[in-house]
């Protein structure tokens, strides 16, 4: 049995969206909620500082802290990209194998 | 009719040699490499141990910051220190477990350019950095709290910074479940 390249290629962005679909809604939460901890952090160190409770000391703590949160903020969005890319792969890959088995008659060795 | 079905069924051995043959030339290609290979890992494996560490660490620094909404005294730090010592210490060692995991190396697209080094973010997993500001806070915390009073509105931007932090370390260490 020949392997339909049409067909193939219809599985195989069915299996990859499907995927990339759920991850692209867990990474949209995420940002949200992180953008809005971050906006949050921005209001009460503010509201802190005016109220004279922050040391200079204090206020500058608290500023590099943001900084940091925000470049941790960043690298995630980043590492959980690289995960959704890694699981779209293997996604592609599962539907290559699965087609090249059905059309060959031979069970192969799962690719993971 | 008789020469047609032969013709027929020529045809669909030669088909069937032929997907075999293509079948068994991919798997002699693949085979070199390991056909495991063919799939991607480009994080590293999920811990549940790990997860289980965040959840606890994060119960108890919760229950912290309850009590301390209202604001802190320095006559009643004492009752606090050993609280504050446990969850600085558990998320730091959280923190060296997730450093010293095994991390695939990070994908071409990630990788420093030619002469570069490579970033944190690319050869650590970034809940690392985000434990480690956790450990950062809690201590500034506890340092501010063993001084003198802490006013609820300050115990506020700590709680706020903890959270962020939290968020990010606990969704990577969930996304590694796959």
């Amino acid at each position: 049995m020949a392997i339909d390249i049409q067909a193939l290629v219809g599985q195989i962005i069915q299996a990859v969206s499907a995927q990339l679909g759920k991850d692209v809604s867990t990474l949209e939460g995420f940002s949200r909620d992180q953008v809005e901890g971050l906006a949050r952090q921005a209001q009460l160190i503010a509201a802190a500082s005016a109220s004279g409770h922050l040391s200079k000391d204090d206020l500058d703590f608290f500023l590099d802290n943001l900084k940091m949160l925000a470049r941790n903020f960043a690298d995630t969005l980043a590492a959980l990209g690289v995960i959704a890319v890694e699981k779209a792969w293997n996604a592609a890959v599962t539907a290559l194998w699965s087609a090249i088995g059905k059309a060959a008659k031979i069970a192969l060795p799962a690719p993971f | 009719m008789r020469a047609l079905h032969q013709n027929t069924h020529s045809q669909s051995r030669k088909s069937t040699a032929h997907a075999g043959l293509f079948a068994l030339v991919l798997y002699l290609a693949a085979a070199p490499l390991g056909l495991s290979g063919c799939t991607a890992h480009l994080a590293p494996d999920y811990d549940q141990s790990i997860v289980d560490g965040l959840t606890d660490a994060n119960t108890k620094t919760m229950t912290l910051f309850a009590s301390t909404s209202s604001g802190t005294t320095a006559s009643t730090f004492p009752a606090r220190e050993p609280t504050y010592n446990a969850i600085i210490g558990q998320f730091d060692a959280l923190r060296l477990e997730i450093v010293a995991r095994p991390t695939p190396p990070p994908p071409f697209f990630l990788a420093p350019a030619a002469g570069g080094k490579p970033t944190d973010s690319s050869s650590n997993a970034p809940s690392a950095a985000s434990l480690g500001t956790i450990v950062q806070t809690l201590t500034r915390m506890k340092t501010s709290d063993q001084a003198g009073p802490v006013p609820p509105d300050v115990v506020a931007v700590f709680k706020n910074s903890y959270e962020v932090s939290f968020e990010q370390a606990f969704t990577y260490e969930m996304a590694l479940k796959r």
